[in-house]
């Protein structure tokens, strides 16, 4: 509800103008006694969770409740490193495409069952038998025989995950994938107790039916409603758990969010209004948590139809856009302007193009050199449209900014054209638009998440971009097993992207949390991943 | 009367299958389906999983076997929660709305009908001022005095929860309960003063004065009961739309009721859940007209007259 956001927004804002002559004017409930006594932390989601099934999950909000009731064979710790999970140590061959995982005989399920290498060849070959019709069966594409299964009708039996023994699981995949270990933190290669699926049949996922090897247990769950999570006393590693109770609360308008974190009804919220930073910072201070995402804001251009297949009009438009406006002033400098669709990675340096070092007015005389080479003038200007979904009002703001932009610096009119969500994913399927809102959100904190993007294969590869030096140079990055030699395969792909200007990089996104001092344990991470295992409620001050 | 009754419940059922005809046709024509996400199905995943909702048969088919399910009054399985049938969603969900919007109508009515009937016998100031609260409360919109009311009574003074159902206690129902009886108050008010107020100057009155009947005895036994009249004809269907829920309350406090699947479930391409929560909608709306035809053949004898 964009206009009671507004609203609320406003007399937040009245509210803020007391807190700067008074920063302790806003009262800021903290979590109560009983509350912390009872190790019980009060979650937000931005969405209510469709399902809780880990095979058939897709959203956001399914991914964190499914995080605590399930472990897979590694997990996430709380700053984001991949850990042992179920599997307590693990050997892979040298060309990286064999993996040998030995789990931990501790490891139970629910009903006190123990976990086994079984578990999780039936849940992979469940993810791919389209008979399951999970939306995340492509996701297990690395695996050998997975795409054979999923394309080709072959029995889901021929996944190569074999049990050596009831504690041995052995992988093959059909290419290297340096992110493998990653890709295992995934919800849709948690392990599944199968006997719990045959009894209940789609209502598996029913508090009293459900069985997972988690942190938790799942004690309630309202449709569209809480969510409410138990320790679990057969998890193996029950002692590291200091919550003894964790309830979600889905909460899609932001601005409630907000106001039920102010109430004290809410420890953690998961979102906030960008324009509400200034005051929530001036009343909260350190409880207001921003952290650059493994996520991209850009816009796609299709390359080979008019007028984007000439690539001095799509350079033009790349550097046409005074990024530290965009980011400094329309966002209160609160995001990183993006010069490159990679975003900023531990241990990966960015690759910054040429037009990026200079000044603004060298930049944008050479925007207009390329504008007028492709053949557009102030006689003749350029006129397109761009396409976006449904958006918020940062979104929409940020749009309006870079199509006056496009105006001012190069005499481009670039005309704004919304529609439904689900139409615009249809519209960019069938390739209906020659320039579209183009955002993309890691699935692994890796280059290749985003250079996968503009691949020929790549089914986000809106823009129909093809070629072959490309797709070469990500290749030979997949290949390389030393981290030098990949780094520098994906360093040449980022720059022949840049050159080809296939899409216009703008910022990279924010995580925005509000987090009460009360709750520990929590560190910001790029994936944004924080699982209830880590965190803990305890008085102020007392660590 | 009772033909009249029967007569109009038959006269639903052709506007209920309008209804559902209408909204299976529109939700189908719409572009984009309710498997268009950002990540691309697998031709063959996409087949299995369309196969199992059945919509990869011709739309007829689809419609025929909508209608058969319907008989026997299953709505079908829901697409945004694939381990859920329509059924569940709104049983789970339908309760919420029921009590924040029952409560909020009779809390509407308790304010709403003394006030009017009140400022239309005395006039004067008191029907200056409640005429301003009317006003008010039709002008200010839900979207304002819902977050209002969360701002002071649970950010600022924190008496209250600022949202959720808390499973219906009854503390996180007053604010909900309130922000939705505002305006309703406030229409409640304006029918029953005008009312009253049209009442007062018949005839009858005159002479119930003149018989020298209290003033008390000539508002309540005389002239409230046909300035009702009006009211109830407006409660019906008001009735109807507060307990199938506010998508507005219910964002704003995060009531997990199925008054936001009528948005919600259409921007998903949800077909069945759509169709579910138009279908409760329109037989309560059916249900209620019924009613405050019922009633207002008890309060009004030229209705019973000319049935």
């Amino acid at each position: 509800m964009r206009k009671t956001a507004g609203v609320l927004l406003l007399l937040m804002l009245l509210l803020a103008g007391c807190a700067r002559t008074a920063p302790s004017g806003l009262a800021v409930a903290s979590v109560s006694t009983a509350r912390i006594n009872a190790a019980h932390l009060q979650r937000h989601l931005t969405q209510a969770p469709r399902t809780l099934d880990p095979s058939l999950n897709e959203d956001v909000s399914g991914y964190t409740i499914i995080d605590d009731l399930f472990e897979g064979l590694v997990r996430l710790d709380a700053a984001g490193n991949v850990v042992p999970g179920v599997a307590e140590r693990w050997e892979t061959s040298s060309d990286g495409l064999l993996w040998r995982f030995h789990l931990r005989d501790q490891a139970r399920w629910s009903n006190g069952q123990p976990v086994t290498a079984q578990d999780f060849i039936y849940s992979w070959r469940r993810v791919v038998d389209p008979a399951t019709g999970s939306v995340n069966a492509q996701q297990l594409a690395p695996i050998a025989g997975a795409s054979q299964i999923i394309h080709d009708g072959a029995s889901p039996a021929s996944l190569a995950a074999v049990a050596l023994d009831a504690h041995t699981l052995e992988v093959r995949l059909a290419t290297p994938t340096p992110y493998f270990l990653y890709l295992l933190t995934n919800c849709w290669l948690m392990p599944l107790h199968e006997p719990a699926l045959r009894e209940h049949g789609a209502k598996w996922t029913e508090p009293g039916n459900l069985v997972s090897n988690g942190a938790f247990l799942l004690a309630a769950r309202a449709i569209n409603g809480p969510v409410a999570l138990l320790r679990n006393p057969r998890y193996w590693d029950e002692r590291a758990v200091h919550l003894n109770a964790v309830t979600y609360f889905p909460v899609p308008d932001t601005a409630s969010a907000t106001a039920r974190f102010l109430a004290g009804d809410l420890d953690v919220t998961d979102r906030f209004q960008l324009d509400d930073f200034g005051w929530l910072h001036a009343a909260l201070g350190e409880q207001v948590r921003m952290t650059t995402n493994v996520a991209t804001y850009m816009l796609g251009m299709h390359v080979t139809r008019p007028p984007f297949n000439d690539v001095r009009l799509r350079q033009a438009m790349v550097m046409a856009l005074d990024r530290e406006i965009l980011t400094g002033k329309v966002m209160n400098g609160l995001y990183r302007p993006a010069y490159g669709i990679v975003p900023p990675l531990p241990d990966y340096p960015a690759v910054l193009p040429d037009w990026a070092r200079l000044g603004d007015e060298a930049r944008h005389r050479e925007a207009r050199r390329l504008y007028a080479a492709a053949g557009y003038s102030s006689a003749r200007a350029l006129q397109v449209e761009l396409w976006y979904p449904m958006a918020d009002a940062d979104t929409r703001r940020m749009l309006e900014a870079m199509a006056a932009m496009w105006r001012v610096n190069l005499g481009a009119d670039v005309q704004l054209r919304n529609e439904e969500w689900r139409v615009h994913q249809q519209n960019r399927h069938i390739r209906k638009y020659r320039f579209f809102f183009y955002p993309w959100s890691g699935d692994y904190p890796e280059p290749l998440s985003f250079l996968a993007l503009p691949l020929p294969g790549s089914d986000q590869n809106y823009m129909d971009y093809r070629d072959p030096d490309y797709a070469a140079a990500v290749e030979s990055a997949v290949r390389s097993t030393e981290a030098s030699a990949r780094q520098a395969a994906y360093h040449e792909a980022e720059r022949i992207l840049n050159a080809a200007a296939v899409v216009v990089p703008v910022y990279y996104y924010q995580s925005r949390h509000l987090l009460r001092s009360q709750v520990q344990g929590w560190h910001d991470n790029p994936m944004d991943r924080h699982s209830s295992r880590d965190l803990q409620l305890a008085q102020a001050g007392s660590h | 009367m009772w033909r009249f009754l029967l007569s109009r419940l038959l006269t639903a059922v052709p506007t209920m299958l309008a209804i559902v005809t209408l909204v299976f046709v529109l939700l189908r024509a719409a572009p984009g389906g309710p498997f268009d996400s950002v990540k691309e199905l697998d031709p063959a995943v996409r087949l299995r999983i369309e196969s199992s909702y059945h919509l990869d048969e011709p739309l007829p088919t689809q419609y025929a076997r909508y209608l058969g399910q319907l008989a026997h009054g299953d709505l079908g399985p829901s697409f945004t929660y694939p381990d859920k049938r329509v059924n569940d969603v709104i049983a789970d969900g339908f309760p919420v709305d029921l009590a924040i919007g029952g409560f909020a109508m009779l809390l509407a009515c308790l304010v709403g009908i003394p006030l009017g009937a009140w400022a239309a016998w005395r006039g004067g100031w008191v029907d200056r001022v409640a005429g301003g609260i009317a006003l008010l409360g039709i002008s200010v919109p839900v979207y304002v005095t819902a977050p209002l009311l969360i701002l002071v009574f649970a950010v600022t003074l924190q008496w209250l929860p600022a949202g959720d159902w808390g499973g219906g206690a009854p503390r996180f129902l007053v604010l909900p309960v309130l922000a939705m009886a505002l305006p309703y108050i406030a229409y409640i008010t304006r029918i029953v003063h005008s009312g009253v107020r049209a009442t007062l100057e018949q005839p009858f009155i005159r002479t119930a004065r003149a018989k020298g009947l209290g003033s008390a005895a000539i508002l309540f036994r005389h002239a409230l009961r046909p300035a009702l009249i009006p009211l109830v004809a407006f409660l019906g269907p008001a009735t109807a739309g507060a307990i199938t829920g506010s998508i507005v309350i219910e964002s704003t406090f995060a009531l997990p009721g199925i008054g936001r699947y009528f948005v919600d479930g259409a921007f998903n391409r949800d077909y069945t859940l759509v169709m579910g929560v138009t279908i409760v909608y329109g037989l309560l709306i059916v249900a209620a007209n019924l009613l405050a035809d019922a009633i207002n053949a008890w309060l009004d004898p030229r209705v019973r007259l000319q049935a």
